[in-house]
């Protein structure tokens, strides 16, 4: 009789194990199928032409044409280009003038905003607002702003004495007037700072107070060491994007990189490449290497980043 | 679990999803080829002209057409540009995706580029009796490649030297005397430019400016950019490097600098300094003087032949555009495509209209028969026959950007002007032998 028992138990068991297993599977196959068109819209859009790309490097394709093997001969002609150079320069110093500049704006602009003033709302629209505005029209926006001869900026600057540098006219000046007008349009991260800071919660300021620390003491102690994810994740999203800068200075210069390939970006290259000179080929293996510098850098920043990153959930 | 409203709901959702996803899709069979009308003939014709007289002067012609030819419906259809003049990327596009328009207007500069695209015309041409005296020499030449011909030849463009007649007679200069010679230009140049302490307020001459492309002043020294028995590229010809020259070394005469600054953001039609009399003299089109019309009408200005160093032999620089037939269009719809074409671009009612748009015809006896009584355009027509059009290459747009690049290289202390020409000539022949290589 308990051997029986047990025996019924058992098969019990057994069923519900198998009746909750087919159950799950049930479900499982649909949760695939309604998963099915974004997982046939990743491949057909996303992962097919990534691939192709791989492939296509490493061939002489122009959309058209018949399509031949050429083995590292891009890669290889790549390493000759002297624009190719130019642009990684050019690239490399833009992002190293952007990125502090855009991530100290941010911050400071963010703790700013955060003053518990009447206005705070209308100040952050107001810096907020050129977020908005589309990069065709920032380009030319600044370009008359920045004339040299007839721009307003140079004018109020020959009102203080200042001779106004020729901006877009010079090739070293351009480059910062780019990140000046980059600079214009932090909005996005301000946003992101100020919702980091919110996430700080208010004892530590008050057991700073009793302490008597003064603003430095608590934005040095307290502020930035908290906001440190927020600010990690801004870095690595504004060197991805300014590695990859391409809107504004091919609006700016038409595509050219005047003054003197100063403005020759990578993106800009490889756009040239692709649809202007019908060298696709060429250009997959510049996206790809562009990948691997991208790539490399973004690894290096999170490696470093257990060093200075403070998560408040960890102890 | 659901009730049965909501199980109705969501079936007509899903099936507009369904359907609007289905109906995104294109098949390669064209939606003309479903036309029910067996007596009439479809066939779509891609253009960029979609506003002022340009792009009356497509509706009317695609009207005329339309009712001289009853049996081929030619159905227009603006395509925007992707970055200055071209629309090659979509074409590319849409022939990769087996369904290109039977006709397109292309600019005529690069056409080589993209040949694998097209339906070469040579065949066509030759049957029709269409042959190169018809038309302006750079017309045939700048439409063909190795002896085939890439598609009909549709218009020209023409460019002179404007100047500021009020300005002239200001610094002392012979309004009704414009320079003919390099070195009076150099002159008239200097005089009229106006300083004001360090910052210059009116330029005489910015050579690069508005048309003033190496292409420009390389043909008025009488350099040529391409050997045509070679099929090398000559960009380092002596004449064109003393045109280099002379453009950088006038340029840092007025203020190096300067000029850079005030190029790079200064703008065309109502921005042009022409226009706004901030520059005294530019080199620029025949399209500019409907822009001084509307923009500046009380302009006092004149128009002269591009100077040359020794004063005779002018020529201009001329660009314009074709009349293309992408690959992959046969049968009734490639005999109505060229019909159409042939229309276009060889018969006096196609050609006639490019007065709406000022612009030349390809064909010299309706370019004078339609601009025999207007006086402005003169100048332009006179140099057309001794017009000038840029090399067709395999690399062509390369070696625009980096001719157009070269005065600023050089502004900006780069190089000299033999050492960037040098190296140009040598990148471009390379990259043409490696496509040709390529191609085998």
């Amino acid at each position: 009789m308990l051997q029986n028992m047990s025996r019924d138990i058992h098969n019990t068991r057994q069923k519900k194990k198998i009746c909750k297993g087919s159950i799950e599977k049930h479900q499982r196959k649909y949760g695939y199928i309604f998963a099915l068109p974004w997982i046939i819209g990743i491949l057909l859009f996303y992962a097919y032409p990534l691939l192709s790309s791989i492939y296509y490097s490493f061939t002489n394709y122009n959309v058209i044409s018949k399509v031949s093997w050429t083995g590292l001969e891009n890669y290889e002609g790549l390493l000759k280009d002297p624009v190719f150079w130019t642009s990684i320069t050019n690239t490399i110093v833009y992002a190293l003038m952007s990125v502090p500049t855009s991530v100290l704006m941010g911050i400071s602009l963010a703790l700013l905003l955060n003053i518990p003033i009447k206005a705070q709302g209308i100040f952050r629209t107001i810096f907020f607002l050129p977020t908005l505005v589309p990069v065709v029209a920032t380009s030319i926006i600044w370009q008359w702003l920045l004339n040299p001869q007839f721009g307003i900026v140079n004018f109020v600057l020959s009102k203080v004495g200042i001779a106004g540098p020729p901006w877009l006219g010079s090739p070293y000046w351009s480059k910062p007037s780019l990140v000046l007008m980059a600079q214009w349009a932090i909005g996005n991260m301000v946003i992101i700072y100020l919702a980091g800071l919110q996430d700080i919660s208010q004892d530590y300021y008050e057991a700073a107070d009793l302490d008597g620390a003064n603003w430095f003491q608590k934005a040095m102690c307290i502020t930035l060491p908290l906001l440190s994810p927020v600010i990690f994740f801004n870095m690595i999203m504004s060197i991805i994007n300014t590695l990859q800068v391409f809107t504004l200075p091919y609006t700016l210069t038409y595509g050219t990189g005047n003054p003197a390939n100063s403005l020759m970006f990578y993106s800009m290259y490889l756009y040239n490449n692709a649809f202007a000179y019908m060298k696709m080929g060429y250009a997959s293996a510049m996206a790809w290497i562009l990948f691997i510098i991208i790539i490399t850098i973004t690894l290096f920043v999170f490696r470093s980043s257990t060093k200075w990153v403070f998560y408040q959930d960890e102890n | 679990m659901f009730s049965n409203k909501l199980k109705i709901i969501c079936l007509l959702l899903t099936s507009f999803m369904i359907a609007g996803t289905l109906s995104s899709c294109s098949s390669s069979k064209s939606v003309n080829s479903n036309n029910k009308k067996a007596d009439k003939v479809e066939i779509s014709f891609w253009h960029n002209w979609a506003t002022g007289p340009a792009g009356d002067s497509i509706k009317k012609s695609v009207l005329d057409f339309n009712n001289s030819h009853p049996n081929i419906v030619v159905k227009p259809l603006f395509v925007a540009t992707d970055g200055g003049d071209s629309i090659t990327s979509k074409l590319l596009t849409a022939v990769a995706g087996g369904n290109p328009p039977e006709v397109m207007l292309a600019s005529r500069y690069g056409v080589a580029e993209y040949m694998d695209a097209l339906t070469l015309v040579t065949d066509l041409a030759k049957k029709d009796n269409i042959t190169k005296d018809m038309f302006y020499p750079w017309a045939w030449d700048e439409a063909s490649y190795e002896g085939k011909l890439l598609g009909l030849p549709y218009d020209g463009t023409s460019r002179a030297l404007y100047y500021n007649k009020d300005q002239f007679k200001e610094v002392g200069l012979d309004p009704e005397n414009p320079p003919k010679t390099i070195a009076e230009l150099t002159d008239a140049a200097i005089k009229l430019t106006k300083k004001d302490g360090n910052k210059v307020t009116r330029f005489g001459l910015i050579p690069w400016f508005g048309e003033g492309w190496l292409y420009t002043w390389g043909w008025a020294f009488g350099g040529e950019f391409l050997n045509e028995s070679t099929g090398q590229v000559t960009a380092n010809d002596p004449k064109i490097v003393q045109a280099l020259t002379w453009m950088t070394g006038l340029g840092k005469q007025l203020g190096a600098q300067n000029v850079s600054s005030f190029v790079s953001s200064a703008g065309t039609n109502a921005n042009d300094p022409f226009i706004s009399g901030q520059l005294s003299m530019e080199i620029t089109g025949n399209w500019t003087m409907a822009s001084i019309k509307q923009y500046n009408p009380s302009l006092n200005y004149g128009v002269t032949n591009i100077p040359t160093p020794d004063g005779t032999n002018f020529n201009t620089f001329v660009g314009g555009r074709v009349l293309i037939i992408p690959k992959g269009i046969k049968g009734e719809k490639l005999d109505a495509a060229w019909t159409f074409i042939k229309w276009m671009c060889t018969t006096k009612e196609g050609q006639s209209l490019k007065k709406i748009t000022g612009e030349f015809p390809a064909m010299p006896s309706i370019t004078k028969e339609i601009y025999a009584n207007d006086k402005m355009q003169q100048k332009f027509i006179d140099v057309l026959p001794n017009g000038k059009n840029r090399p067709v290459i395999l690399a062509g747009n390369m070696m625009w950007d980096q001719l157009s690049k070269a005065p600023d290289l050089i502004m900006n202390g780069k190089g000299t002007p033999q050492s960037v020409l040098d190296q140009i000539t040598k990148d471009i022949n390379n990259e043409i032998a490696k496509k040709k290589a390529q191609a085998k």
